[in-house]
């Protein structure tokens, strides 16, 4: 199974270009990148779109633009109404930003849909890298909460390290050790790394073989 | 006071690279960065556990800390996006119980392959290519300078 860095932000949102961050994502042992900007064709990047939205109304309007099995669709979460409208839609992969989210935002009925629909809750590394403190602090409880989740519903999760420069992008074994901060063991690690693959192909995480 | 090898305390190294390449640092504010990311992330209790000292050459570190620590020292590492004013980032690349199975380990510094002034969004930045086809773009202005990274391909350093 491809090992898919989540979410990047590459030229001219970020300060590398697209090129040159699958390059390092390479180097850091990524088998895929999902990109949410940059230009050219690029061997290893899925085109990401992330959709900001108020209303589950303006996600429908905005998706309507967007061809069908066109790369990584992702919604940035909000309320629990929003989160569990917007993952019914058909064509959202990804629920992005969740521990921006209201505490609440996202409970054991969100977890039962997501897991049904198959849509991944997206797990940001970016502020367990870049931020201090009490707002770590908050980020990494937030993250326990929903691996709870994820281990009774079994919901897929994607781990991104929502980099906007090659400073900004971790390593998968930087990914594993910080995800142990919020208690992720290194196989979940590796299955949130890979679960992208799974979901856009339509397969489920878990296959059933008969011999 | 000294002890017989066998009283002495077990230590692990940690060599890191540095990231934009070709940037040197103070080992001082190494040290500093480490300490502070250590601090942040897991308290003075683990933190004096860990033990870190730093050091440092020419696009690298070697990290000491105490036998065990390594993987709380790495992930702090990870936390790190600056040093003094510098953006960077620390990529671990191995670790060791020796310094000298680490000194031998070194990654070579990369090697320039072409230089040159390059205009994008009518700003004038200075070019430098690595091998890996890698190129760095150096802004320098009044307030310090701006980097951007772009590989060899890309149409706005062709």
């Amino acid at each position: 199974m491809p090992l898919i860095d989540g979410c990047i932000h590459p030229y001219p949102d970020g300060d590398s270009s697209l090129r040159r961050m699958a390059l390092e994502a390479s180097e850091l042992g990524f088998d895929q990148v999902v990109a949410s900007g940059g230009s050219g064709d690029v061997p290893g990047v899925l085109r990401g779109t992330i959709i900001s939205a108020p209303s589950v109304k303006e996600v429908i309007s905005t998706l309507q633009g967007i061809p069908r099995g066109d790369g990584v669709v992702m919604v940035a979460s909000g309320d629990l109404a929003f989160n569990r409208g917007v993952i019914g839609l058909r064509g959202v992969r990804v629920l992005k930003g969740i521990h921006r989210s209201p505490k609440g935002a996202f409970n054991h009925v969100a977890a039962r849909e997501a897991e049904t629909k198959g849509v991944a809750v997206e797990l940001d590394l970016s502020p367990l890298v870049e931020s201090r403190g009490v707002q770590r602090q908050r980020v990494i409880s937030r993250y326990t909460d929903l691996l709870q989740l994820h281990r009774r519903y079994h919901f897929p999760f994607t781990l991104a390290s929502n980099a906007r420069s090659i400073l900004g992008q971790r390593s998968v074994r930087d990914m594993v050790f910080l995800a142990r901060l919020f208690g992720m063991e290194e196989g979940e690690v590796m299955g949130a790394l890979s679960s992208l693959d799974s979901i856009l192909s339509g397969r489920s995480p878990v296959q059933v073989v008969r011999g | 006071m000294s002890q017989l090898p066998s009283q002495r305390e077990r230590r692990r190294y940690v060599l890191v690279r540095f990231l934009p390449e070709g940037i040197s640092l103070d080992p001082r504010d190494v040290y500093a960065a480490v300490a502070e990311a250590c601090t942040s992330l897991w308290g003075d209790t683990v933190s004096s556990e860990i033990s870190p000292s730093v050091m440092a050459w020419e696009g690298h570190a070697i990290i000491r800390c105490r036998r065990g620590s390594e993987e709380r020292l790495i992930t702090a590492v990870s936390t790190i996006t600056r040093v003094g004013d510098e953006r960077v980032a620390l990529r671990t690349i191995t670790t060791s119980g020796t310094l000298h199975a680490i000194r031998s380990r070194r990654y070579p510094r990369p090697e320039v392959i072409w230089e040159r002034k390059v205009g994008i969004g009518g700003r004038i930045f200075l070019a430098r290519a690595y091998s890996g086809q890698k190129v760095d773009l150096i802004e320098k202005g009044i307030k310090g300078q701006e980097m951007l990274f772009f590989a060899a391909e890309d149409g706005e350093v062709r």
